[in-house]
């Protein structure tokens, strides 16, 4: 790359911060930063004990998301589907609305065992990460996480797993080495390496509390 | 398939009048049977679809949804034979919930707003679990007994100590039964811990302090799904002024006793009954410090005395060395205190409750908190002798042993090093500390949920026809840990320490 003059650099356009990408292949140019609820500590604190269970580390928390210019929350208000036709609380619109709130009536809760709520981007999207909250009013770690997408509707074909913590396979989807965790406002980022697809879905069964699966929300940073 | 466990080991004899077999679908956990290995763990793996059984399945409802509501039902799907059939809250949005987890757990109930209703046309019920807000526990418990039901109240007993002298009466005058839910009386490690160490064997010797906590973060007070508010007709028929009131009826004086009520009463009964008497007095210091729109306090910290008879520990001497032995001043009883504090601003070491005796401390919660350990001092032959008593009631498993410190030389008989030269200039040695008491585990363990063991004892008496005495923690009980937490909140507001009378306590 010429350099003509150092004026030339100052006013650094996205095309040459790209082009520079494309050379060093280092970070986005942008950072998206994550809005995070009220934290909410509420009832009597139930064991949390899983083999796969990360310890809580404060300086792991992800606070922004590292993407191209234009990337942004692509699921937000997009449609929802759910192995769960009829959720015990709340509706399945709420995995999408926008409110991360803790508290009753931000939140969806499916049946128990094996369930899966699904997000519709409308078009095959790339995706850069996706912002998870399943509850956090209290600490519990969910069982059996695994995030998938693919273009096709049913899941049968052309699906990448990006996350499972389901060590045992008791899912019978595979047995993953990702880690279980425990919930709080701050969710659970999951990077995806700029994968393209139209669904997203996420599988849990059940909790350290009970055998409920629950949503608070779901983000799909991409575009 | 499987055996019932006794919940308690008995051992040397010693009767554990308190325990009761659990019944529940599955057994231990492959790794431990019972007897036999380390710890006695009790256990029940839930299953699914375990649908409503035989007609000689205890029968039950529970009026409020609500998130104890919620873990009352979480543990009764723990135990065989029994299931629900009826569900009643005011509000939808918790009744619909939970009458949807039944049916998905193939129990499927009526769902009633009133709970009158609910009595009058749910004409199979055998017991009714009560959760609803405290100051509700008195007219819905008194109302259920008098229709020929049994009941299962949560703690605290009620919000008042004149409502609660009511539900024991009218237990006396219908002869059903009357269970207050102070889970930790029928938690196998906690009568472990009781029976078997605190009395028993007496391996903490003389306990003189207590102390327990709950600490809590800050968290803001609960809001409501505005998609789904209370009818106001309904609000008002029940005393709320506004949803905020509702949603946090713990923290406003005509609903509940504020958190010594509400967190403080499971730990406080503790004290009560490890002491195996209620107190002689308290004093209490607290406030409305932090969160300025609640009525009751939100951080209390007290003091308890308590006048323990000399046959309880051996107290009536001071004993020195062989030849020294000194009566104590008082004929007939020692004192011993307790120390209870709930804070709603800081999770610093969450929730726990310890008994301090001269030979060994307790530490112990409904979680992860666990062990017992043996002062230096303590009669190392008894610990000895009780850690090779099976089934287990202390043992190694999973203790990483102490290094050794240095004791205080001028004091202590036991072997002394001479501290190397080196640790002289050692800023982190001090050869002034004491050695720090040798950790054991307590053996029992259990893998249910914390309120599974106590429903298990309610029901086993139900099914039995039995009486108050079957329970764990019946009417009167209840009754004595109601006066003792309730009187918090008034030595706070007079700034007096406040004695009872034994009187106080009995109905």
């Amino acid at each position: 790359m010429n350099i003509a003059s150092t004026k030339k650099w100052s006013g650094i356009g996205t095309a040459s911060a790209l082009a520079l990408l494309a050379i060093t292949g280092s970070a986005f140019a942008d950072k998206i930063p994550l809005e995070f609820p009220k934290p909410m500590f509420v009832g009597t604190p139930v064991k949390t004990e899983r083999k796969n269970l990360e310890k809580p580390d404060p300086s792991k928390i992800v606070k922004e998301i590292e993407a191209p210019a234009g990337t942004k929350n692509i699921a937000l208000e997009k449609p929802v589907t759910s192995s769960d036709e009829e959720p015990i609380i709340g509706e399945l619109e709420m995995v999408t609305d926008g409110d991360k709130d803790g508290a009753d009536g931000s939140y969806v809760e499916l049946g128990p065992e094996k369930q899966w709520v699904q997000i519709d981007l409308e078009k095959e999207s790339t995706i850069y990460a996706i912002a998870l909250w399943h509850f956090h009013k209290n600490a519990r770690a969910y069982d059996d996480v695994i995030v998938q997408i693919s273009n096709d509707p049913e899941f049968a074909d052309g699906v990448t797993t990006l996350y499972n913590n389901d060590d045992d396979n008791s899912s019978e989807m595979g047995a993953g080495k990702d880690m279980a965790w425990i919930e709080t406002n701050h969710g659970r980022v999951i990077s995806v390496d700029a994968k393209k697809a139209q669904y997203v879905r996420l599988y849990s069964a059940g909790n350290t509390a009970n055998e409920m699966n629950h949503y608070v929300e779901v983000e799909v940073y991409g575009q | 398939m499987t055996e019932n466990q006794s919940s308690s080991p008995s051992a040397d004899g010693i009767p554990t009048r308190e325990s009761t077999p659990l019944s529940r679908r599955s057994f231990l956990r492959s790794s431990t049977a019972a007897g036999v290995g380390a710890g006695l763990i009790v256990t029940s793996k839930t299953a699914l679809g375990q649908a409503a059984g035989s007609d000689s399945d205890l029968k039950i409802g529970v009026v409020g949804c609500g998130a104890q509501g919620e873990a009352l039902m979480n543990a009764v799907r723990q135990l065989e034979n029994v299931h629900f059939i009826a569900v009643c809250d005011i509000w939808d949005y918790a009744r619909n919930a939970m009458a949807k987890r039944l049916k998905a757990y193939k129990q499927p109930v009526n769902a009633y707003v009133r709970f009158e209703e609910m009595l009058e046309k749910e004409k199979d019920l055998d017991a009714v679990l009560i959760a609803v807000p405290d100051y509700l526990h008195h007219t819905y418990s008194i109302m259920a007994m008098k229709a020929g039901l049994n009941v299962y109240c949560e703690k605290m007993m009620s919000n008042t100590i004149e409502n609660a002298r009511e539900m024991v009466l009218a237990q006396r005058e219908t002869g059903k039964l009357l269970q207050i839910g102070h889970q930790r009386r029928s938690n196998p490690r906690y009568q472990n811990a009781h029976n078997n160490v605190a009395h028993g064997h007496k391996l903490l010797g003389w306990i003189t302090h207590a102390y327990a906590q709950w600490n809590r973060a800050v968290s803001a007070p609960l809001g409501f799904p505005k998609k789904y508010p209370l009818p106001p007709e309904i609000m008002a028929e029940f005393g709320y002024e506004n949803m905020i009131q509702y949603r946090n009826w713990r923290m406003f004086k005509k609903f509940g006793g504020g958190i010594i009520s509400d967190l403080g009463a499971h730990q406080i009964d503790l004290f009560n009954w490890f002491y195996k008497t209620p107190p002689k007095s308290v004093i209490a210091s607290g406030g409305i410090d932090f969160y300025p729109i609640y009525e009751q306090y939100d951080n209390i910290m007290c003091i308890y005395e308590y006048d323990i008879p000399h046959s309880q520990w051996d107290t009536r001497n001071y004993i020195q060395d062989e030849e020294t032995s000194v009566p104590r001043a008082n004929p007939d009883h020692v004192t011993s205190r307790a120390y209870y504090q709930v804070l709603t601003t800081t999770a610093s070491e969450g929730f726990y409750e310890k008994f301090l005796g001269k030979d060994g401390s307790i530490v112990i919660n409904e979680t992860s908190k666990n062990s017992v350990y043996q002062e230096t001092g303590a009669p190392d032959e008894v610990w000895q002798k009780v850690a090779a008593i099976t089934p287990p009631i202390i043992s190694k498993e999973g203790v990483v042993e102490d290094k050794p410190v240095y004791n205080k030389f001028w004091e202590d008989p036991m072997p002394w090093t001479r501290p190397e030269p080196w640790m002289a200039s050692n800023s982190n040695v001090d050869v002034r500390v004491s050695k720090s008491p040798s950790e054991w585990a307590l053996a029992v363990k259990l893998d249910m949920l914390a309120h599974a063991p106590h429903l298990d004892n309610f029901f086993s008496a139900c099914r039995k026809n039995g009486t108050q005495a079957d329970l764990n923690c019946p009417a009167e009980e209840g009754f004595k840990t109601a006066v003792t937490v309730l009187k918090v909140n008034e030595a706070i507001a007079t700034g007096q320490k406040i004695e009872f009378k034994p009187e106080d306590f009995v109905v």
